[in-house]
């Protein structure tokens, strides 16, 4: 027999010899029997306590239709029906910070000379001719022109906001009538979806002149229809 | 399982143990080495999907080299080509070994082993052509996972007719372990992709058992196979006795038990039935059990003697790796409580998790058990000591850094998509820097997979003389009471 068997080779008889790591290996290893520690038992069972209750309390009763445990109680009553809408003022804040902070800035002072501010500004909270209807429709078809906001005389263009849906409009309207001081009523979805209706299929920017001549509606404080004509002017009138 | 040790003498002498070696020893290799291949392949895919979360325009010419190809490569290369085969290789060997008996037929593993690998090329050139089936670890192909399958049931088969024809006394905790790995991986690979890859059931169950397998796939596979060889590689290079085999059913059976059930808790708020993801939460937190009693078992067995970690790769290797282990469950028992998840769910908090579960334990133990079972089965010793120091430290770096920035990252990111007010371009400009640092650690386990993959290559080609004395990583007393361990 050779003194080399090679490693890979099935043994025939013959075996190999053991090499250095194997005869410096230590026996098989064994068990003992040492009792589990009296602590770990308490701690697993506080852990399956838990778990179990965890189980029973958020399983929505296993029923294959409740989808949202925390409407359940643990026996299974309950409608499991869906979460409660987030408030719209901090969409209203992520939207504006979005798509409108560029100009406008997150304090909403815009910038002198350039973007008219939304603080106390008429065109937000509603002045002598200007209402919630020309607020809607400058977001939906946007703004050109010389624009008096709050004595100032500002002269840019704003583009259309028409791509966003009917409750974004209406949450970054509620979000700037009612932040930095603003304390104008919250203007629904329902009221911007009336107003895109009004507006047509409108692309072109609005001027000031031109929104003048439509009539001011303003959302009562009840939240329910607008009502025409406007109330009196919280702030000063744009000379237009 | 009877388990009296006085009627359990080491039955195993050291001419038995060369010859079960020899007898494994071309299939157990042929697995190792080709594992080290995809472990290469997809670490460098893991590296260049990390820079492109940082850097979109790396590489952006080329379709094959986009983000969506390549780290779902990563992902499957490694679990496929890299976990699987090693976790089938320790197992092989253990199997043996344990069982006391040669194996038969060792052409028949080779071929299996040879159709696996074939197996992985074809998944993943079809991930890269654009067969990816987007479900999370079964990204491969049907035309893939049939050749897997096919290979892995030749294989179970062999362990489990080995297992039948043990020499062996009572059975060894590893044994338990093994044959509930070789058992589980069948089970869920088949039922997974018989569900979600050939016959796509319903789109709206589809979640839930992509999230069944993910999680058995590690609980069940990959967690006893590393354990299987912790239990065997830690008592034995220390010539101590296990602590407890009562410790050791805990942690057996409370893993079986509530493994299996543990991956829905990823799926909170999901579009699924409120007791599934509860279930999921529930077998989470008492994944902690057999954490403990894994971490206290072990503990105890080694209780004044770590000094052998210091100069032993194998052993230093697979401690680190269990203790990862356990940091793995607390944490995922941590982060599935519904408080926690509702902010950590979608942030790089999963990615964290599942770096520390896969590199952090399952490789780790892996690379100490082929630091142990090679030289056993080519007679050579470790041709560079300072290589395989370089990997353990590289390795160890990398994955503790990217876990720790991933998870302070994640945090930061998750409250940031938890947050109503903040947009979802801030909370990708909050994780930047986080990513760019889990890019750097990224590098080092490349780094720390190529010095094993050149100690691995060196061993092969006898760069060193036979006859020398084994590498170890750190000077051993002359006058130590402990075991080598190597």
């Amino acid at each position: 027999m050779t003194s080399h068997t090679p490693s890979n080779e099935p043994p025939n008889g013959e075996s190999p010899a053991p090499n250095a790591p194997v005869l410096r290996e230590g026996p098989e290893p064994s068990e003992k029997r040492a009792p589990v520690p009296f602590w770990l038992i308490i701690l697993s069972a506080v852990i399956i306590f838990w778990a179990g209750i965890h189980l029973a309390l958020n399983s929505g009763g296993f029923q294959a239709n409740v989808y949202n445990p925390s409407l359940v109680s643990w026996s299974g009553g309950g409608s499991g029906g869906p979460a409660v809408a987030p408030d719209p003022k901090v969409i209203g804040k992520r939207l504006f910070s979005q798509n409108c902070a560029v100009c406008h800035q997150g304090s909403g002072m815009g910038v002198a000379g350039q973007f008219p501010p939304l603080v106390a500004s008429e065109w937000v909270v509603g002045g002598a001719w200007v209402g919630d209807n020309h607020l809607v429709k400058i977001l939906l078809a946007g703004m050109q022109g010389p624009v008096q906001v709050k004595g100032n005389t500002y002269n840019n263009a704003m583009p259309p906001w028409s791509q966003l849906k009917d409750d974004q409009i209406a949450a970054i309207l509620t979000y700037i009538r009612s932040e930095w001081g603003n304390a104008a009523v919250p203007i629904t979805a329902d009221y911007v979806k009336t107003v895109r209706a009004a507006s047509g299929d409108r692309k072109d920017p609005w001027t000031q002149k031109e929104l003048k001549a439509i009539p001011a509606e303003t959302i009562p404080a009840g939240g329910a229809a607008p009502a025409a004509p406007a109330a009196p002017a919280p702030a000063a009138p744009p000379a237009a | 399982m009877s388990n009296d040790q006085s009627s359990q003498p080491d039955t195993l002498n050291s001419a038995e143990r060369a010859t079960i070696d020899s007898s494994v020893a071309a299939p157990v290799i042929l697995f190792f080495g080709t594992a080290i291949f995809w472990l290469l392949f997809g670490s460098v895919f893991e590296l260049i999907s990390a820079i492109k979360l940082v850097w979109p325009c790396f590489l952006d010419g080329c379709a094959l080299l986009t983000y969506g190809r390549t780290s779902v490569v990563s992902v499957n290369a490694l679990a496929f080509g890299w976990a699987t085969p090693a976790a089938i290789g320790i197992g092989l060997w253990l199997t043996a070994r344990l069982c006391r008996v040669e194996l038969a037929r060792y052409k028949s593993l080779l071929a299996a082993g040879i159709i696996w690998n074939i197996g992985t090329f074809v998944g993943v050139a079809g991930i890269f052509v654009g067969d990816n089936t987007s479900i999370s670890h079964l990204n491969f192909p049907g035309y893939a996972t049939h050749i897997l399958l096919l290979a892995f049931i030749l294989i179970a088969v062999w362990a489990i007719v080995t297992f039948n024809h043990r020499k062996s006394g009572p059975l060894y905790v590893s044994q338990w372990f093994l044959v509930a790995g070789f058992f589980s991986f069948p089970w869920l690979y088949a039922t997974a992709s018989q569900l979600l890859v050939w016959n796509p059931i319903q789109a709206s169950a589809q979640p839930a058992i992509a999230a069944w397998f993910a999680g058995g796939f590690f609980n069940l596979w990959l967690a006893p196979m590393g354990l299987a060889a912790a239990f065997y590689l830690i008592p034995k290079a220390v010539g101590r006795q296990i602590n407890s085999n009562h410790l050791s059913l805990v942690a057996f059976w409370s893993l079986l038990l509530f493994g299996a059930w543990s991956g829905t808790s990823r799926l909170i708020g999901g579009p699924l039935p409120a007791w599934m993801v509860s279930v999921g939460v529930a077998a989470s937190v008492m994944m902690i059990i057999p954490a403990l009693a894994v971490a206290l078992n072990l503990h105890f067995t080694l209780d004044g003697h770590y000094a052998a970690m210091s100069w032993s790769p194998a052993l230093r290797f697979t401690i680190t790796g269990v203790s990862m282990l356990v940091f793995t469950w607390v944490f995922t028992a941590i982060n599935s409580l519904p408080a926690v998840s509702s902010v950590t769910n979608f942030s790089d908090i999963t990615r964290a998790l599942n770096l520390l579960g896969y590199y952090g334990f399952f490789s780790m133990t892996a690379f100490g058990a082929i630091y142990y079972i090679v030289p056993r089965l080519t007679g050579k010793e470790w041709p560079s000591s300072c290589l395989i120091s370089w990997h353990f430290w590289l390795a160890t770096t990398g994955v503790l850094l990217a876990v720790s920035v991933l998870i302070l990252g994640g945090l930061i990111q998750g409250f940031a998509l938890h947050d109503i007010g903040v947009t979802f371009r801030s909370s990708m400009d909050f994780i930047f820097p986080f990513r760019f640092v889990a890019a750097l650690a990224a590098l080092l386990i490349v780094c720390a997979n190529l010095a094993f993959a050149l100690v691995f290559a060196g061993l092969h080609w006898s760069l060193r003389r036979p006859g020398t004395a084994p590498a170890l990583i750190a000077v051993r007393e002359e006058n130590s009471q402990e075991p080598v361990a190597v």
